[in-house]
């Protein structure tokens, strides 16, 4: 049951905050299978956060993986506050940040941008046209703001916070996207 | 129609599918092990409390020298820790008898200024004196570059307010000519992460957030390799506020031209009368590398941009476009740009925004204008805080109507006051739950009542309503919004008192 609620996490009530801290705090005892067991509950949220903020596969494979490897090394810094995913987000969100940096603001957004993803046999027509459409109909903070709320559970505000923007903008952001995403859904449902 | 959860599922879906599978390269990553201790003594038995620690929290230490510092802080011996920002950036943890524990440098000038020193093990005055001995002698401290960043992280405010006095104290007698800024600080995780990745102080990396928190123009990541002298010019020439600082004596410009000689360096280059310059604004900032006076001004219906060199007056960057400032225009319009003419201005936009808020213009802080597109409407955005409240207009840049407004309590600095909340269950989804909510808080119906009340609707009428029951930095509301009869409404309900904290309403589109 317990493994249940780790594998699917529900994305309305966030992950289970008590087991992310006890994985965490074994973690800091050099725990290697608390970091499996971390990394399988919230890959989904730090590579999908990853992707919202550089928009290229690659990248945000790598910072999903550099993320973990942070987390990881810094458990011990990490202060309980009943907020493990704000805290894992916030490590993803500098990593992606400084990405971009590195490689200059803007990755060229190429048509064949998820075209990698299309041999992934996971992957079917409708995730493909899910994120395309994360990418391609959303601006970046609207992306950013869809994919957390949907990914990590975190409240508006906390999202607010972790993007550095005020609360009305995430709010009014996020109605905005529902609206864009409802309308592009419904039409290629049709 | 789809509903928000549906939408969540899908993306999660997604991204659940498309996440790749690197557990096993991240669980061989992990088993290296890097990183360097800069510590300032090999002196084991000071360090003694580290051994129960388990291997994996040392390795913390060594690889994040800030989250090192707070892990320090939990460590028995220490009381405090202190960090100095000049340009070198410092910390010392120290035990309850203002013995130093550990010093730790954050970036490279500090480990040159640090270097060969012995401060672990001597007393704090001992090695605050030392280290601004060292950066007099090394010149990062002089008469023109002399300001000094105090941050103490304490829990005790007494305890911390009382290290600050001490430390200015200590500092004004060794360097009397500094300006001392001391501020006591409380690091959460964000400010950890922020710190460690730009190698400054917690207390830095507070400062700076706030600061450009008032200023959009202004980035972090810019402002944090500079002095804490160029930081204190920038955000006073913003009249950006630092509340919670502290400051004694000032901070010097003599290093630079001043104002009246960068207006003439810009007027120069523009070759215009500095006698014939409207709405000057002179800012300083940083560009290309250097401190630059930002300078604002129009001249016979043209605006000028120009960011000079504020060590030797060169013209660094500038700009010029039409002036679109109906005060600077009224008298030589050119009548060039169709645009600029079918908007009212930013004048008259500002004024209708203050009229509707009741704020009178010289009472309105950190008033900033923008002209910005809404689904093919133009708009100005304004923003202002006034006694404590912040205000957000959208003004239709054609008509001058109020297209939607909101207030705001003023909480540049909410990120500052600590959250002792851990009470967060994470799982206060929505309505449905309302049984599970405490008893101490008025229950999600008798919020939505509230916010209903207050709106002057039916609830009974209103859709796609949700309701969050939200905890956060240490206060507990209810985030509510509906839509009803093509507006949009969004609430926050105090879950106590069933105050309304915040509303806001806009048009459905």
């Amino acid at each position: 049951m317990i493994l249940f609620t780790m594998a699917m996490p529900d994305a309305r009530s966030g992950h289970n905050s008590q087991q992310l801290d006890d994985l965490i705090l074994r973690m800091t005892q050099g725990d290697q299978e608390a970091l499996a067991s971390f990394y399988e509950a919230t890959k989904a949220a730090v590579y999908g956060f990853a992707l919202s903020i550089l928009k290229d596969v690659d990248n945000a494979e790598d910072i999903t993986q550099d993320t973990f490897i942070q987390v990881y090394r810094n458990a011990s810094s990490y202060r309980s506050q009943g907020k493990p995913m704000a805290w894992v987000m916030t490590i993803t969100r500098n990593l992606a940040n400084s990405r971009l940096r590195e490689v200059g603001r803007n990755l060229p957004l190429e048509d064949s941008h998820l075209a990698q993803l299309s041999h992934n046999p996971m992957v079917d027509q409708e995730d493909l046209l899910t994120l395309d459409s994360l990418l391609s109909l959303l601006d970046d903070q609207e992306r950013q703001i869809v994919t957390l709320h949907a990914l990590t559970g975190l409240k508006h505000r906390e999202i607010a916070h972790l993007l550095s923007l005020p609360l009305p903008t995430v709010l009014s952001k996020y109605h905005r996207s529902i609206k864009k995403l409802n309308a592009a859904w419904k039409e290629a449902d049709q | 129609m789809m509903t928000h959860e549906e939408i969540h599922q899908r993306i999660e879906k997604a991204a659940q599918h498309a996440a790749p599978d690197q557990l096993d390269a991240i669980l061989s990553a992990c088993k290296e092990q890097k990183g360097t201790v800069i510590s300032m003594t090999n002196n084991n038995k000071k360090r003694r409390w580290l051994a129960p620690v388990s291997v994996a929290a040392a390795l913390a230490i060594v690889v994040g020298s800030v989250f090192g510092i707070s892990q320090f802080q939990q460590a028995k011996a220490t009381d405090a820790v202190v960090t100095l920002d000049i340009n070198p950036s410092i910390a010392l943890a120290v035990n309850a008898k203002e013995t130093v524990t550990t010093a730790t440098a954050l970036n490279d000038d500090a480990k040159e200024i640090m270097g060969g020193m012995e401060l672990e093990g001597t007393n704090l005055e001992t090695a605050v004196n030392a280290i601004i001995g060292a950066c007099l002698q090394k010149g990062y401290l002089d008469e023109l570059e002399n300001a000094i960043l105090v941050s103490v992280e304490n829990t005790d405010q007494a305890r911390a307010t009382q290290l600050e006095t001490e430390l200015t104290n200590t500092i004004s007698g060794a360097f009397q000519s500094g300006a001392i800024l001391t501020q006591s600080v409380n690091v959460d995780d964000n400010l950890a992460q922020l710190a460690q990745q730009y190698n400054i102080s917690a207390g830095k990396a507070s400062l700076i957030q706030e600061v450009i928190a008032q200023d959009s123009t202004l980035t972090f990541e810019s402002l944090a390799p500079l002095s804490m002298s160029e930081i204190s010019l920038i955000a006073s020439s913003r009249n950006l506020s630092t509340s919670g600082v502290s400051q004694t004596g000032s901070t010097s410009d003599q290093a630079y031209i001043g104002q009246d000689a960068a207006l003439k360096a810009a007027c120069d280059h523009a070759g215009i009368a500095t006698g014939d310059v409207q709405g000057l604004s002179t800012e300083f900032g940083w560009s290309k590398g250097v401190m630059v006076y930002e300078l604002d001004f129009c001249s016979g219906g043209t605006e000028y941009e120009y960011d000079i060199n504020a060590t030797d007056g060169s013209v660094v960057k500038y700009e010029k476009e039409p002036c679109d400032h109906t005060w600077h225009t009224s008298s030589s319009n050119t009548g060039t740009s169709t645009n600029a003419t079918s908007f009212i201005g930013e004048s008259a936009a500002t004024t209708a925004a203050l009229s509707h808020a009741k704020v009178d213009q010289s009472a309105a802080q950190s008033l900033t204008v923008k002209l910005d597109e809404d689904d093919g409407v133009a708009y100005y955005d304004i923003e202002f805080c006034c006694n404590g409240v912040e205000y957000d207009y959208e003004i239709n840049a054609t008509t001058g109507d109020v297209a939607k407004f909101e207030q705001d309590t003023c909480d540049h600095y909410a990120h500052r006051t600590a959250s002792g909340n851990t009470n967060n269950s994470g799982n206060s989804g929505n309505q449905n739950q309302s049984s599970n909510s405490s008893g101490t808080y008025i229950g999600y119906d008798a919020a939505l009542q509230k916010a209903c009340a207050h709106a002057g609707v039916d609830a009974s009428q209103i859709t796609r309503l949700e309701n969050e029951l939200d905890r956060d930095d240490g206060a507990v509301r209810y985030e509510i919004s509906f839509h009803y009869n093509g507006m949009e409404y969004e609430y926050e309900i105090d879950a106590t008192s069933g105050t309304v904290l915040k509303f806001e309403s806009e048009r459905d589109d």
